[in-house]
């Protein structure tokens, strides 16, 4: 069974490649446009193997995301273009991967695979 | 490939910029008018501790880009590195003048790295400014970092739908229809974004060096060096036309990341005209970290007339 991926970002467009590549590439992918939709996936299940998001989401920040994420031990990877790992909130910093934009589709799939394969994917 | 190492002479030079300046934080990238650029003459080292060659370029391969990398002109780049000395921030692209000549596309490509290298190293400065003390921090220039982490993201966003669609499209001739047009619309959008970002950023970058003028001149004539020639043993020595436009001070040490270009005076100059702002060819941003030394005060009230070429 493949694994699932949740992508969230509210960029219709980076959400939808994002969501294709891995579908492409044989993962089942689930997407949500805000950090409170995601929030109520995460809670209904199944669960995803990994969560994939923003950080921005306008007047709502994907840090909120990562943090529920880190709490209930959810591998989480987060996409930004403005923030390097060391302008996060320690916990952040030392929990979650980043993945910085611009990035392209072969660094998305080396970051998801590393993020599935580390100890805290199932 | 040539990797040059660290060089005392290289060392020699960074220690005299700097003891001629106090200053910790002199950037500039080239971004309108990078395709006006022609690099003559590279000299590199790198100048970490560890001697490991950071860059080298033109005489080989600057950095090695992954498999999937943009365009094939990125055997003439460098990069740009985070204040933790290895995080690569962003990237500049060079043409070489000898090569073939670019694709529309690759120069937007140019263009947008050039930026996203730019505004990483604004943002670099201006949070190192805002930790020096809230009370001695630039209002312009946190709104402006505030304005480069939207204009960041936005590019980001941008460049990735780009880059992934082209990918895409590449890889499969059955990809999606529509994909074309949205990595066009997508580029586009990023450019309206740095059109924005470069006439906030120009401005601030000149009213930060009208209140810490670092003079190009000034410093290598301190340092003991000929500004009118390219330094040997210096980091990057860029001309176009056989002018003397930047030099690119590159290093993996914490303690100098961010000491990234030191800008011939003669391109500053016009970002000190109004008119000109809106077709300003690079953006300068010097942000001094220490004391500025009263042998640039000549620079500095020369340049704060804003009305003509700064003489040293």
């Amino acid at each position: 069974m493949s694994a699932t991926v949740l992508v969230v970002d509210d960029d219709d467009d980076v959400r939808s490649l994002v969501a294709l590549h891995l579908t492409l590439t044989g993962f089942g992918v689930a997407e949500s446009d805000t950090v409170d939709g995601a929030l109520t996936a995460l809670a209904a299940g199944p669960t995803p193997d990994l969560v994939l998001t923003d950080l921005n989401f306008g007047a709502d920040s994907g840090q909120r995301l990562v943090e529920h994420c880190l709490a209930i031990g959810q591998p989480v990877i987060l996409m930004t273009a403005s923030v390097t790992a060391r302008e996060l909130p320690s916990p952040l910093r030392d929990g979650v991967a980043i993945l910085h934009k611009p990035f392209s589709l072969a660094e998305l799939s080396a970051a998801v695979s590393a993020a599935l394969a580390s100890g805290d994917a199932p | 490939m040539t990797m040059l190492g660290t060089s005392p002479s290289v060392m020699a030079l960074l220690d005299g910029l700097r003891s001629a300046t106090g200053c910790q934080v002199a950037a500039l990238t080239v971004l309108d008018e990078v395709d006006a650029v022609a690099v003559h003459d590279v000299i590199l080292a790198s100048c970490d501790d560890s001697e490991a060659p950071l860059v080298d370029t033109l005489a080989g391969r600057a950095w090695t880009p992954p498999d999937d990398a943009v365009s094939s002109h990125r055997e003439i780049c460098f990069p740009v590195l985070g204040a933790d000395g290895t995080t690569i921030v962003g990237s500049v692209m060079l043409l070489d003048p000898a090569g073939p000549p670019p694709t529309a596309e690759t120069m937007e490509s140019v263009r947008l790295l050039a930026t996203a290298a730019s505004t990483a190293v604004l943002r670099e400065s201006a949070l190192r400014e805002r930790r020096r003390a809230d009370s001695e921090a630039d209002p312009a220039l946190i709104e402006t970092l505030l304005a480069v982490r939207r204009a960041e993201d936005q590019v980001g966003n941008s460049l990735a739908v780009v880059l992934g669609w082209l990918r895409v499209m590449s890889d499969s001739a059955d990809s999606p229809s529509g994909g074309v047009h949205i990595a066009i619309r997508r580029l586009e959008e990023a450019q309206a974004v740095v059109a924005e970002l470069l006439r906030t950023t120009a401005r601030t970058a000149i009213d930060e060096h009208a209140r810490r003028p670092v003079s190009m001149t000034a410093v290598l004539r301190e340092a003991g060096l000929d500004p009118l020639a390219p330094q040997s043993g210096a980091d990057v020595h860029v001309l176009a036309n056989r002018a003397h436009l930047v030099t690119f001070l590159t290093t993996t040490s914490p303690m100098l990341a961010s000491e990234a270009v030191v800008t011939a005076d003669s391109w500053l100059v016009p970002l000190s005209r109004p008119d000109q702002l809106g077709s300003a060819g690079l953006l300068a941003l010097h942000a001094s970290g220490g004391t500025l030394t009263s042998h640039l005060g000549g620079q500095a009230a020369a340049w704060s007339r804003t009305t003509g070429p700064v003489t040293a």
